[in-house]
């Protein structure tokens, strides 16, 4: 049964492995593990060779020239001699990785429970004849190994408090749900694909945390992986420095495409923070409407009912039957190019005449026209408002959205009620 | 940034380096320890050892500038970087030594402030207790508006200093001179009291707090040149305060010839000389510098001993989520100012072995922290430059041997 055990299925620790000495099929010793080389490609990364390391230089060995039962004991042995390794030729696929360089001890991305994490260790299994990687240590216990006390860790433990298992347990993250961030600089040579569902999981304000708790070259290179339309999310919820930071970094193309999937407040917000020529740059790139939209946005002032709204609402004439209007409505929500369903503004001619909310057109009859059941005197405020006086209405009036007129009484935007919590937050940071 | 704690530290940084964090770290700095050594410095030498304050100034502008270099260039905090280069055994050996190291100086700081509500009447069975509470308090409950404004009360309040120094009467044409013509001497007292000057302007635990304080901020690279402004500023103020209080002591204690062997007694000696204005505007200062190291050190304690080794730190609001962090915040609390309580505590080798364990840290991070900047992966264009590194190893080497001086001095005098 032991026996059986150590040829098939054997885990172990890379810390466990690393600096073992490694000889070679004359018993000879030819010098030290220090790293392991595994191909991403694979949910658990396969090990594709190992680094040996002596006093002259170091070696990558193909693992097909290892005998794979050794490489988790105290002698790794070689099926070649050290005579072979200058015949050896280190053609790798692209998606290969170090993992005591680049993994161990790194922060990764843990996308199942939505958080960075430590790697402390990793597990390790040898399969057969194939050696993967399918566990990320965070817990103490793995910190105890890498100090090399943990057995007088965990007998401790056991003499103070026996009960307390999750202090002596292992912690793991399966491989499955990590998602190792590079250095940009890495990540360019090294393609590094995450799988689109695996971020549309999660929601886009912890993609958004996750994005501020990583540092600056990983933060570039984890929202390179993002598709746009997600990073437009994440995007939206990234404080003001980061987003500004990251979508500098992009290329102006990827900019433009990133922001012309935002709200056009939430982009007007952003481009309004750069540098004038950067943002002009990317505007350049966007689509006509949407830079038409984001640069009238930008005249206006923060702080401002105009630097608070968004121009994608829905309008319907006084005309308009209230079966034709829920169409329109149920329409705009499968398109998700709207910012709010609940509320929908009545316009003649340009200017605003009434607002109908959802609840209205529920509780009214099909036939009737929206003239009829819309709200004949909505609360709405001119462009240059100040923001605090749009949220002091807000709270008076428990609105949900708010119309934003200029003096001919034309209707330019609303503002919908997460600008004014989102702009209260700030002022009260 | 979810959660009570984590944002509170992460207002509470941001909030204080509005000030800016080199300045902020600069008035930690002149902590409780900080303090007793100038006073001790002013009291037995008078003016003649204001000059050391130049090579604590340049030591701290140096080694600052490097921290607020690689915050801006890395995002990341000295803590992640020395485990991502350095691995788990090295972060471990320096963040135990700092764990101790800083309970004997949140203990120090705890003794600054029994001894400066002493002066105003308040037994330290009172003082101490209820100050712990308070830092407890102000921590976990994290209202950060209210510590906002006591932090900017504090900064102001360190300026005390200033008019203790001024009330003392100092012959400004004498400070002139000792500065231009020191009056060097060569026996160990001299040389501990230079070494003690220099160490105590540059502890360990401050490297960390700089570079975590410039990522909390936000700094990017292209914010660098306003960071070295403020660096410098605070390296400065730094050094005026310590000036000033030297001065104070040096006015007063030196030419009528009072030793000391603590802040508070310099505050007690300053009475009959200065008034009981100038004595109690100089205790003012030392419980506020106290009390404000008091709070700022635990906590920066362990939060980066949190950070380096990946547990939660304060990202969940409930105590169960994240153990480590309330449990490291209570244990330095609790001991450090336990110890206080203790009738005869050993206050003097406490400080002492703290500041050994700080001789010895010390180096490890500095030396740690030119192998990062130097590093071109980490670094890419921001490497040292030529003169930086010049600047930068032949600080390290004066200060490795300084403190090597100053950690087996009073080993050996222990021994002896």
């Amino acid at each position: 049964m032991e026996n059986r055990e150590q040829n098939y299925n054997t885990p172990f620790f890379l810390s466990q492995i690393i600096g073992n000495k490694v000889f070679d099929n004359n018993e000879a010793v030819v010098g030290k593990l220090s790293d392991i080389i595994v191909n991403l490609s694979y949910t658990y990364p396969k090990v594709i060779a190992i680094i040996v390391k002596n006093e002259k230089q170091d070696y990558v060995i193909p693992i097909f020239n290892l005998e794979p039962s050794t490489i988790y004991q105290k002698k790794i042995i070689l099926k070649i001699s050290e005579q072979d390794f200058s015949k050896l030729t280190a053609d790798f696929p692209e998606n290969t990785l170090a993992l005591k360089k680049s993994v161990l001890d790194q922060q990764i991305v843990d996308l199942n429970g939505a958080k960075v994490i430590r790697v402390n260790d990793l597990r390790m299994l040898k399969s057969g004849n194939e050696i993967s990687v399918t566990d990320v240590d965070v817990g103490y216990r793995g910190l105890m190994r890498r100090l090399g006390v943990e057995t007088l860790f965990e007998k401790m433990v056991f003499a103070v408090k026996p009960k307390n298992l999750s202090l002596y347990s292992n912690k793991f993250v399966s491989w499955e749900y990590v998602h190792p961030v590079l250095s940009s600089t890495q990540a360019n040579s090294l393609k590094l694909t995450v799988p689109k569902e695996q971020f549309e999981m999660l929601n886009p304000a912890d993609i958004a945390d996750i994005l501020e708790e990583l540092d600056y070259e990983q933060r570039k290179s984890l929202i390179n992986q993002i598709p746009d339309d997600i990073a437009a999310k994440v995007l939206s919820e990234t404080d003001a420095e980061t987003t500004q930071e990251l979508i500098e970094t992009q290329k102006e193309e990827r900019a433009a495409d990133i922001l012309e999937q935002m709200a056009p407040d939430k982009a007007a917000d952003i481009l309004g923070d750069m540098r004038e020529e950067k943002a002009q740059d990317i505007i350049n790139q966007m689509d006509k409407e949407e830079a038409d939209t984001v640069t009238e946005l930008l005249e206006y002032e923060d702080n401002t009912a105009g630097g608070l709204m968004t121009t994608e609402f829905l309008s319907f004439s006084p005309t308009t039957i209230v079966v034709n209007a829920i169409q329109d409505l149920v329409k705009a929500s499968e398109d998700q190019d709207i910012e709010t369903i609940y509320e929908a503004f009545i316009v003649e001619e340009g200017k605003l005449v009434g607002v109908v909310s959802l609840r209205n057109l529920m509780l009214a009859h099909g036939h009737q026209p929206l003239s009829e059941v819309m709200n004949k005197k909505p609360v709405a405020v001119t462009p240059d408002e100040k923001a605090k006086d749009v949220a002091a209405l807000f709270s008076k009036y428990n609105l949900l959205t708010l119309p934003v007129v200029q003096e001919s009484g034309e209707l330019e935007g609303i503002i919908t009620v997460d600008d004014v919590v989102e702009f209260l937050m700030r002022k009260w940071q | 940034m979810k959660g009570r704690l984590k944002y509170f530290w992460a207002s509470l940084i941001v909030f204080l380096s509005i000030l800016g964090p080199g300045i902020v770290t600069g008035s930690v700095d002149n902590d409780a320890g900080g303090i007793t050594t100038y006073s001790v410095a002013g009291a037995n030498y008078g003016y003649h050892l204001l000059w050391t304050l130049f090579p604590a100034f340049i030591v701290l502008f140096v080694v600052q500038e490097m921290n607020a270099r690689m915050g801006v260039v890395t995002g990341k905090g000295l803590a992640d970087l020395i485990r991502e280069n350095f691995g788990v055994k090295i972060t471990f050996f320096i963040f135990v030594g700092l764990l101790i190291a800083d309970i004997g100086n949140t203990a120090t700081e705890f003794a600054g402030i029994a001894g400066s509500l002493q002066v105003f009447g308040v037994s330290k069975y009172i003082s101490v207790p209820i100050c712990a509470a308070l830092v407890w308090i102000l921590v976990v409950k994290g209202d950060y508006k209210t510590s906002e404004k006591i932090f900017l009360v504090f900064s102001v309040f360190l300026l005390s200093y200033v008019i203790s120094a001024i009330m003392a009467k100092p012959d400004w044409q004498e400070i002139g001179t000792a500065i231009i013509k020191p009056k060097l001497e060569m026996n160990e007292n001299y040389i501990a009291m230079v070494i003690g000057i220099v160490g105590t302007t540059i502890a360990p635990w401050m490297q960390f707090y700089m570079q975590s304080a410039v990522i909390e901020k936000g700094l990017r690279v292209k914010h660098y040149k306003f960071l070295v402004a403020d660096v410098f500023i605070g390296s400065i103020l730094t050094v005026v305060v310590a000036f000033f209080i030297m001065v104070a002591c040096g006015a007063t204690l030196n030419k009528n010839g009072v030793v000391i062997a603590e802040a508070k007694d310099a505050a007690v000696a300053l009475k009959p000389f200065a008034g009981a204005l100038a004595s109690q505007v100089f205790s003012f200062g030392l419980f506020i510098a106290s009390i404000f190291s008091a709070i700022i050190l635990p906590l920066a304690t362990a939060f980066y001993v949190c950070e380096a080794f990946g547990f939660e730190a304060g990202i969940d609001k409930k105590l169960k989520e994240a153990p480590a962090f309330y449990a490291l915040f209570a244990t330095i609390i609790t001991i450090s100012a336990g110890i206080i309580l203790i009738p005869n505590a050993p206050l003097i080798n406490i400080t002492i072995w703290s500041q050994v364990l700080n001789g010895i840290l010390l180096p490890v991070v500095l030396i740690c922290m030119m192998l990062i900047v130097n590093n071109k992966e980490i670094m890419k264009e921001h490497v040292n430059g030529k003169a930086a590194n010049i600047i930068g190893w032949g600080t390290i080497i004066v200060l490795i041997t300084l403190t090597a001086i100053l950690t087996l001095l009073p080993v050996v005098k222990a021994i002896i």
